[in-house]
């Protein structure tokens, strides 16, 4: 009886899930003219603006820079932009979360894989430059490696979906949250090397870029797909151990303080 | 004699707890945090509520404003957790209030599979019901259009089809039945009395006594949080009209003892 109840409840979750995966993804290109078409559009013509400028000075002697620049610009996006559009989700939701009966983690949990929906939009045209990249870049091939994407864009979205439960939460107490973050995502995006390439930097400084988690999910995403000219190889176990601890750690702590707030959040809203 | 028991409440309580002044930065809470100064205030906004309510009863809900209501029928539809106490609910239910939980961007048409997904419907079975939905709705063509440029009639009779027509076993209303215009609201009133001879049971909160003697068996008064009276339709409205006019008279104010406690 009760295991049955349970059922219709997950049952209505997943629909409530997918109805607003998919209003969200309609919402994001309203009143576009070409519509879902710039989330293939934007990396490129962002790669080609950052190719422009860097690549003179961290370009040099890599024939694949620009691949450099497009995978983790796109696995970026996944981070940034499942929290700066959860952060306010739950606040934002007050007519729903007043008027039915629904489990608040839908709410962040939609948004994240909305960016889930578009990082796959994207690697569209990640996979159209690889294929050029092939042509006209001896010595780089689409390998099997590939393949590990399978592994590598779970942890991500786990990793981002803990980092939207923490904000959500707390935004729903301090507005300041807002601020906060918007400042250390820049930060952010700065100690993780989207452009650069940390092989002159002092140790000091790579030691704290390697501590910060985006590192470890961009360097695995370009090992897999290939990086300097060279096509991908298998990560070492220290880089899947990474991948896997940051997810469930970030996981872990987003849905503890969650959870343990949002029988309040009914009562700030 | 053996009813099957829709709704059943022990002992529920509702604590809001406010602070003083409102903090509501980082900053400001971890300072106040430090010097103890978090000082909160305590505000029953229900207390001590039991009531049962089988299939097919109907029970209306009346008080001055501010007297619990609203509350009262947000811990029935399962969206608050009452602080202490126990809520028992068993079958689909649906609060109606004014136009909430639609989203204001999106269509008429994308906002019934919203809202029906919500209520927990699957998409086969909103696909079942949409025409009638409509129909009922009564909105024609504008259900294409972005449900900002409703009118709030116009919300209203979206709310009211879509919640009708998923025939819920509890349909909680909180005031909602006193928008639309005569002939609509006839209209509603002939459906409302359809399915509750199904055996749809209605919560109805309203201020409007002659509605609630139309369409309750049972009445609770609330007062400041409190049960004060509950029992016959007929005997309940008499009681409260007779205290709200004498309180009138005596120049009395229901907030005049809001039961606040500092901590």
């Amino acid at each position: 009886m009760l295991s049955d109840k349970k059922r219709k409840e997950r049952k209505k979750n997943l629909y409530v899930l997918t109805s607003m995966v998919k209003q969200n993804v309609r919402f994001k290109y309203r009143n576009s003219f070409l519509g879902v078409l710039w989330t293939v559009l934007r990396p490129i013509l962002e790669m080609l603006v950052l190719w422009f400028i860097f690549g003179q000075f961290f370009g040099n002697g890599d024939p694949t820079y620009h691949l450099y620049l497009l995978s983790a610009s796109i696995a970026f996006n996944v981070l940034s932009e499942a929290t700066l559009t959860s952060l306010k989700s739950i606040a934002n939701s007050t007519g729903l979360l007043n008027s039915t009966k629904l489990s608040y983690e839908v709410i962040p949990l939609a948004k994240t894989l909305s960016s889930l929906v578009n990082f796959l939009f994207s690697a569209v045209a990640l996979i159209l430059i690889m294929l050029f990249t092939m042509i006209f870049v001896p010595g780089y091939y689409v390998n099997w490696t590939i393949i590990f994407v399978i592994v590598w864009l779970p942890c991500l979205v786990v990793f981002s979906y803990g980092v939207s439960l923490l904000l959500a939460a707390l935004y729903v107490f301090f507005r300041d949250i807002e601020h906060i973050y918007g400042v250390f995502m820049v930060l952010w995006r700065y100690l993780t090397p989207l452009f650069y390439k940390t092989d002159s930097f002092p140790n000091a400084v790579v030691m704290i870029i390697n501590i910060n988690p985006m590192t470890q999910y961009v360097d695995f995403f370009r090992t897999i797909i290939g990086q300097n000219g060279l096509p991908g190889t298998v990560p070492a176990l220290s880089q899947f151990l990474f991948i896997f601890g940051w997810a469930i750690a970030m996981y872990a702590l987003g849905a503890l303080v969650f959870k343990s707030l949002k029988r309040k959040f009914i009562l700030y809203l | 004699m053996s009813k099957e028991v829709l709704i059943e409440l022990k002992n529920v309580c509702v604590q809001y707890r406010f602070p003083t002044e409102k903090v509501n930065s980082v900053k400001e809470y971890v300072v106040r945090f430090f010097k103890r100064k978090l000082k909160y205030r305590r505000f029953n906004a229900l207390d001590n509520i039991s009531l049962k309510v089988c299939r097919g009863e109907s029970l209306g809900i009346i008080g001055h404003n501010g007297a619990g209501k609203s509350t009262l029928l947000k811990v029935i539809a399962e969206i608050l957790e009452p602080t202490t106490g126990s809520v028992e609910i068993n079958g689909i239910s649906t609060l109606l209030s004014l136009g909430t939980g639609f989203d204001p961007e999106e269509t008429g048409r994308n906002n019934i599979y919203l809202s029906g997904a919500y209520m927990g419907l699957s998409k086969k079975q909103i696909d079942e019901k949409y025409d009638e939905i409509v129909a009922f709705s009564e909105l024609g063509e504008f259900i294409n259009v972005p449900i900002k440029n409703y009118s709030s009639g116009m919300r209203s009779r979206l709310a009211f089809a879509i919640a009708v027509d998923v025939e819920p076993d509890i349909m909680l209303t909180d005031e909602v039945l006193s928008t639309g215009d005569a002939a609509y609201a006839r209209k509603c009133s002939e459906k409302i009395a359809e399915i509750k001879q199904k055996g749809t049971t209605f919560i109805l909160v309203s201020h409007s006594m002659s509605l609630v003697r139309s369409m309750c068996s049972k009445v609770l008064w609330l007062d400041h949080g409190k049960m004060k009276m509950y029992g016959d339709a007929d005997e309940v409205c008499s009681a409260y009209e007779a205290d709200s006019l004498q309180k009138s008279k005596a120049g009395e104010t229901p907030y005049q003892k809001l039961n606040v406690t500092e901590t």
